[in-house]
C-alpha cells in the first residue's frame, strides 16, 4: 500500500512532460491534454520512457484538464481525463506495480478576493475531476500550486469524495515565496493541518535554488517531503525557454538534498527520462529519518506565527461585546469598519486578530464567513475564529485562508464533541477554556484537571497537544479578588503539561478605576507565570510596552533589538504641532491629521449644522471648482474630501437625530469587474459632501444590487465598470433594476464609458468623474 | 530604474498639470515609488513568431491578427513578439489595503504602480529586443478586441510562467499587468489617438498631453 511506504522507501516520480511532448512534435499554442485523445501513442510512449527509467509513478497528462479551463473547448474535461487514465493504464502494463497519480495543476485564474474565482468553484472543479476516475488512480497530485487557498479548496474536495492519498507541492520563486505570497513554513503548516500524505515543492527553480527552501521544509515538518525541481533555473533566450542543467549536474545537486530526508523525488520542466534514470541509480533506496520538533503554529495565507519564540499578542478589538460602534456597524452591514479596526491593530503590532461577530439577531455563520473573507484580503495576520456557534466556527474554518486559532472549546464533552472534528478536519490550533458543566472552578488545581481532560479528549480525535492552547480564565479583581492569583498559578501548572496558554487580560480590572494600571501589572505577572498569548487591545501602548519589556527580560528579544528599535522611535516622536489653521483651511489643504481638532474647536463656538453649511460646504464647493478648473488635481481633491469626511463624522455625533446624512446612495463595481479605485474615489468624495454611501464592493452580481435596493431604499444607484466587457454586466444590472417600478436614478461611470454608451445601456446619467457625481446628486437627491 | 520618468508619468495619470505640488504630496509620491520598488516582483515573458500577411496572422499557432490597427502597425514587420509582464500580487494587495485607510495614498499608489509597470516593461523590452521594433500594442485599443488577451496569455503561458491570469471578463490579474504585441523589423514607435474611444472627451488631450509617452 502506498501510504505505508511513505517516509520509508524513497519513491521516484517521473520528470518533465511538456518538454517531452515538444520533443515529440507538440507546437506552441497546442493544448497538451488533447494529446491524450489525438495522440495516445505519444503519451503512452512518454509514460513508458519514465517507467523504464525507474519511475514508481505515472503522472497522468491532466495538468490543465479542469472543467473551468476546458469549458467551451473541443473536448470536455471528462473526455480528456478518461483518455489520460486509459493511457496511464495501458502504460502501466509494462510495470504493473507502478502507481497512477492524477495530476492537477492550478486552475489558472485568480481566486477571490483578488480575482473572481470562488472557493466553491475550485472545490467543485476538483471534485468533478476526482469523482470521474477515483477508482482508477492511486494518488491525487496537486503540483505547481501558487495559492495555498486554492490548494486548500482542492484538498477538501478530494477528502470529501474519496480516501485517496494526496501529494501537494507548491512552486516558489527565488525570493522564497509563491506568486501569491505564501512562504514554505505557511505551506507546511496549512498542509499539515489538512493532513495531506506528502507535501513539498516543484517547478520554477532548479535544485540549487530550491536547496534552502527544501532544507527549511525538512526542518519544519515530519510529513513526507516531495520535490520535483526543474533542470535548473529557466532562462529566456530569444523568446524560448531553456533549462540549463545537464542530467549529471542535476544529480550532483539533488542527491545531497535527498539524503537529508526527502521521501519522494522526481523532476519538473526540462528534466527527461535520463534524469530520472540517474536519480534512480544515485539516490538511496530508503528515506533518511529525521528528528523534527513539533511547534505550535498558526497561519494566514502568507504569514505564520510560531509560539514559544516570543509573547504572541492577540488583538481583541474585533468583538462587538461592549462596543456600541461595532455593534451598529455589524447590524448595518458596514463591514469596512471592521477591516479598518483590523488594520489599526495590525499596525499597532498585534500578531493574531480575534474575530467575533456574535450579536443577537445576526446570521452568525453567514456574517462570520463574509467578514473572514474581507479581512483576509488585506490583513496579513493569522485570525482567531471566536464564536460559541459551532456552525459559525465550521464555516469560518472552511473558508479561512490558512490555519486558524479557534476560540474555543471547554471541558464540556458536548462542546469538545462538536468542535474537535472541525479542528481535526480543517487543521487549527484550538483554545481550551478551563471550565466545565460546573462553571469556572475556583482553584488552580481544578482548572489544571480540566486542561488535562481537554488535552486527553483531543488526543482521542487525533489532535496533538501542540494544537491546543489552554485559557486559565481571568476573573475580575473587583468581584473575586482572592481568585486572581489562582489564574496565575493555573498558568504555571498548565505549562507543565507542555501546552501554551492564553488569557483575556483586561477582564481583571473590570469595575475598578485606572484599569490600564491593573491590566499591565497583571499582564506582567501572568507572562512571568508562562502566559504565551495575551488577548489584549494592541492600541494600548502601555500594554504593548510591557510585552516588549518582558520579551527583553525573558531573553526572547535577543540583544533587545526590537526593544531598542521601538524605544528609539518613540523617543523621536515630537508632540503634535498645533496649527492655527481654521477648519476652512484644514479642509482646503486636506490636513487629515488636524481636522478632528479643528472641528472640535469650531464646535465650541458654532453648532454643527452651521459648521456644515457655513464652513464645510463652501470649502468643498471651492475645492470642487478648483478641481474642475484644473487649479488642483486629483490627490488634492481626495485629500480634502477625506478631511471633510472626518469633520462630518465629528459633527454627526453632536446631532440628536440619526438622520443627518443625505442619501443613502448605493454604489458598486459590476459583476466580473474587480477594478474599484474609481468607485472608491467616488465614495470618499460623496461622503465628504455628507452623503451616506452604501458600498457593495466590486464584482457585484446584479441580483445583489437589487437586493440592496430593496433593503436600503437608496435615492440613487451608482455603477462602475472599467472594461468594455464588463459594460455588458452593467447593462444587465440596469435592465434588472429597471424592472422595478419607480426605480431610483442610476448613474454610471468608468474608464470605457461615454455619454453615448451610458445612453445605450439605459443608464439615467453618465458621470465622468467623482465631482460630476457630486454635482449630479446635489441636483437630483433631496 | 528611471525614477523621474516614473514620477512624471504617475503625475500625468493623476491629472497633474503645473498645479502647486506641495511637499506632502511630493513626499507621498516618492514614498509610493519606494514601496512599490520594494514589494513588486516584476516578471515578464515573451515568445517570438514569424508573421504572415493577407490576412495578418501567425501560422504556427493559427492566431488571427487581422484587425485594422494591427495590419497598419505591422505591415513592414517580419516577426512578432507576444509579451506579458506583471508587478505581481503584493502590489495589488497593498493597493486594497490603502483603499481602506487612506484614499489619497491609494490613488497615488495606483497611479505610481501603473507608471512603474510601464517604465519597467519598457526597460525590459530595451534589454531584450535589439534592432528595429514597433511600439507595444495592447489589445482593447481601437478595433482590436480585448478578448484577444486570453489567446495571447495562453500562448505565452503567462499564468504558469509569471502569474499573469486573464479573468472571464478579460481583465488581467494582477491588475498591474500588461499583454502586448511588438512587431520586429520596423521602427514605428509613434502612437496615435485616432481610434481611441475618448478622442472627443479626453482630459489628457485637453491638457495638451497624451496618456502614452511620446518619443
Amino acid at each position: 500500500m502506498l501510504r505505508k511506504r511513505l517516509n520509508k522507501d524513497l519513491l521516484i516520480f517521473d520528470g518533465g512532460f511538456g518538454s517531452q511532448l515538444q520533443e515529440l512534435g507538440m507546437k506552441a499554442g497546442e493544448i497538451p491534454e488533447y494529446y491524450n485523445i489525438e495522440h495516445p501513442e505519444t503519451i503512452i510512449d512518454i509514460h513508458h520512457r519514465y517507467l523504464k527509467a525507474g519511475a514508481d509513478f505515472i503522472t497522468t497528462n491532466t495538468f490543465g484538464a479542469n472543467p473551468l479551463k476546458l469549458e467551451q473547448h473541443k473536448y470536455s474535461y471528462q473526455e480528456v481525463i478518461l483518455a489520460a487514465i486509459q493511457n496511464a493504464k495501458e502504460a502501466k502494463k509494462i510495470k504493473p506495480d507502478a502507481y497512477i497519480a492524477l495530476d492537477i495543476g492550478p486552475i489558472g485564474k485568480l481566486m477571490e478576493p483578488m480575482g473572481t474565482l470562488t472557493f466553491d468553484e475550485v472545490y467543485q472543479s476538483v471534485k468533478q475531476m476526482v469523482e470521474l476516475v477515483k477508482e482508477d488512480i492511486d494518488v491525487v497530485l496537486f503540483e505547481t500550486m501558487t495559492d495555498i487557498y486554492e490548494l486548500k479548496a482542492s484538498i477538501l474536495a478530494v477528502k470529501e469524495c474519496s480516501d485517496l492519498p494526496i501529494f501537494a507541492t507548491m512552486t516558489f520563486e527565488t525570493n522564497g515565496r509563491s506568486l501569491s505570497g505564501c512562504d514554505p513554513l505557511t505551506m507546511v503548516n496549512v498542509l499539515e493541518g489538512l493532513k495531506v500524505d506528502a507535501l513539498g515543492i516543484n517547478c520554477s527553480l532548479g535544485p540549487n535554488e530550491m536547496a534552502p527552501i527544501i532544507e527549511s521544509i525538512l526542518e519544519s515538518t515530519s510529513f513526507p517531503v516531495m520535490i520535483q525541481p526543474n533542470a535548473g533555473l529557466p532562462l529566456l533566450e530569444d523568446g524560448q525557454t531553456v533549462y540549463p542543467m545537464k542530467a549529471d549536474e542535476f544529480i550532483d545537486a539533488i542527491v545531497p538534498l535527498v539524503k537529508k530526508g526527502i521521501a519522494i523525488v522526481g523532476g519538473c520542466c526540462g528534466t527527461t527520462p535520463e534524469f530520472i534514470q540517474k536519480l534512480k541509480e544515485n539516490c538511496p533506496a530508503t528515506v533518511t529519518q529525521r528528528e523534527v520538533s513539533l511547534l505550535t503554529r498558526v497561519s494566514s495565507g502568507t504569514t505564520t506565527v510560531e509560539f514559544g519564540k516570543h509573547v504572541v499578542v492577540c488583538g481583541e478589538r474585533l468583538n462587538p461585546t461592549g462596543k456600541k460602534k461595532l455593534k451598529v456597524a455589524l447590524k448595518e452591514e458596514r463591514y469596512d469598519e471592521l477591516v479598518v479596526e483590523a488594520i489599526k491593530q495590525e499596525q499597532a503590532g498585534a500578531h493574531v486578530l480575534d474575530v467575533n461577530v456574535g450579536l443577537p439577531g445576526i446570521d452568525e455563520p453567514k456574517v462570520m464567513k463574509h467578514v473572514i473573507k474581507l479581512l483576509q484580503e488585506v490583513i496579513q495576520l493569522p485570525l482567531q475564529i471566536d464564536s460559541s456557534n459551532f456552525h459559525a466556527i465550521e464555516e469560518a474554518c472552511r473558508y479561512y485562508n490558512g490555519k486558524p486559532l479557534i476560540n474555543s472549546v471547554n471541558g464540556k464533552d458536548e462542546t469538545m464533541e462538536a468542535v474537535f472534528p472541525v479542528v481535526k478536519k480543517y487543521g487549527g490550533v484550538v483554545i481550551g477554556l478551563a471550565l466545565d458543566e460546573n462553571g469556572i472552578p475556583p482553584k488552580a488545581e481544578q482548572r489544571f484537571e480540566i486542561a488535562k481532560k481537554i488535552i486527553n479528549k483531543a488526543k482521542e480525535y487525533g489532535i496533538d497537544k501542540k494544537d491546543i492552547i489552554i485559557d486559565c480564565l481571568v476573573l475580575t479583581a473587583s468581584a473575586q479578588q482572592k481568585e486572581v492569583m489562582e489564574t496565575v498559578k493555573a498558568v504555571s501548572m498548565v505549562k507543565t503539561l507542555g501546552v501554551h496558554t492564553v488569557l483575556g487580560v483586561s477582564n481583571v480590572s473590570f469595575g475598578l478605576p485606572n484599569r490600564p494600571l491593573l491590566n499591565k501589572t497583571f499582564l506582567a505577572m501572568a507572562m512571568s507565570a508562562g502566559l504565551d498569548l495575551p488577548i489584549i487591545n494592541p492600541l494600548d501602548q502601555e500594554l504593548m510596552n510591557t510585552i516588549d519589556a518582558f520579551n527583553v527580560l525573558y531573553n526572547y528579544d535577543r540583544d533587545a533589538t526590537n526593544y531598542i528599535q521601538k524605544q528609539a522611535q518613540s523617543q523621536v516622536v515630537l508632540p503634535k504641532q498645533t496649527t492655527s489653521f481654521s477648519l476652512n483651511d484644514v479642509v482646503l489643504h486636506g490636513l487629515k491629521d488636524e481636522v478632528k481638532k479643528a472641528t472640535e474647536t469650531a464646535l465650541k463656538s458654532q453648532d454643527g449644522l452651521a459648521i456644515v453649511n457655513e464652513i464645510l460646504i463652501p470649502a468643498l464647493d471651492q475645492i470642487g471648482k478648483d478641481y474642475e478648473t484644473g487649479k488642483i488635481f486629483l490627490p488634492q481633491l481626495i485629500q480634502s474630501a477625506e478631511a471633510s469626511k472626518i469633520a462630518f463624522d465629528v459633527i454627526k455625533q453632536t446631532f440628536k437625530t440619526t438622520k443627518s446624512s443625505k442619501g443613502p446612495v448605493l454604489i458598486a463595481t459590476v459583476h466580473g469587474d474587480i477594478h474599484d479605485i474609481g468607485k472608491n474615489i467616488v465614495k470618499v468624495v460623496l461622503e465628504s459632501y455628507g452623503y451616506q454611501v452604501i458600498d457593495l464592493g466590486k464584482d457585484v452580481p446584479a441580483k445583489v444590487v437589487l437586493e440592496a435596493y430593496h433593503k436600503h431604499h437608496p435615492k440613487a444607484i451608482g455603477l462602475s465598470a472599467l472594461m468594455t466587457t464588463t459594460v455588458v454586466s452593467m447593462e444587465e444590472t440596469i435592465t434588472l433594476l429597471k424592472q422595478e417600478e419607480n426605480m431610483c436614478p442610476i448613474f454610471v461611470g468608468g474608464a470605457v464609458l461615454t455619454e453615448d454608451i451610458a445612453q445605450d445601456i439605459h443608464a439615467d446619467y453618465y458621470t465622468k468623474d467623482a465631482m460630476a457625481a457630486v454635482n449630479l446628486l446635489n441636483e437630483i437627491v433631496h | 530604474m528611471n525614477f523621474s520618468k516614473i514620477k512624471e508619468n504617475a503625475l500625468k495619470y493623476l491629472g497633474y498639470h503645473h498645479q502647486t505640488l506641495d511637499e506632502k504630496l511630493n513626499n507621498l509620491i516618492d514614498e509610493c515609488i519606494e514601496e512599490i520598488e520594494k514589494m513588486s516582483s516584476f516578471r515578464a515573458t515573451y515568445r517570438k513568431f514569424p508573421l504572415s500577411f493577407h490576412p495578418l496572422r501567425i501560422d504556427e499557432i493559427s492566431l488571427n491578427l487581422n484587425y485594422p490597427e494591427l495590419n497598419d502597425l505591422f505591415q513592414n514587420c517580419h516577426e512578432l513578439i507576444i509579451i506579458g509582464c506583471t508587478l505581481g500580487l503584493q502590489v495589488e494587495k497593498r493597493s486594497h489595503y490603502y483603499s481602506h485607510i487612506d484614499m489619497t495614498k491609494a490613488t497615488i499608489f495606483d497611479a505610481v504602480a501603473s507608471s512603474f509597470l510601464e517604465v519597467k516593461c519598457n526597460e525590459y523590452e530595451d534589454e531584450q529586443l535589439i534592432g528595429k521594433r514597433t511600439f507595444r500594442f495592447c489589445p482593447g485599443y481601437g478595433r482590436v478586441p480585448i478578448e484577444l488577451n486570453k489567446e495571447l496569455a495562453f500562448i505565452i503561458e503567462s499564468s504558469k510562467k509569471i502569474g499573469l491570469t486573464v479573468q472571464e471578463s478579460n481583465i488581467l490579474l494582477p491588475q498591474k499587468s500588461m499583454i502586448g504585441l511588438i512587431g520586429l523589423g520596423d521602427n514605428r514607435k509613434e502612437k496615435t489617438c485616432q481610434n481611441c474611444l475618448h478622442i472627443k472627451d479626453c482630459n489628457f488631450r485637453k491638457r495638451g498631453q497624451t496618456c502614452y509617452a511620446k518619443d
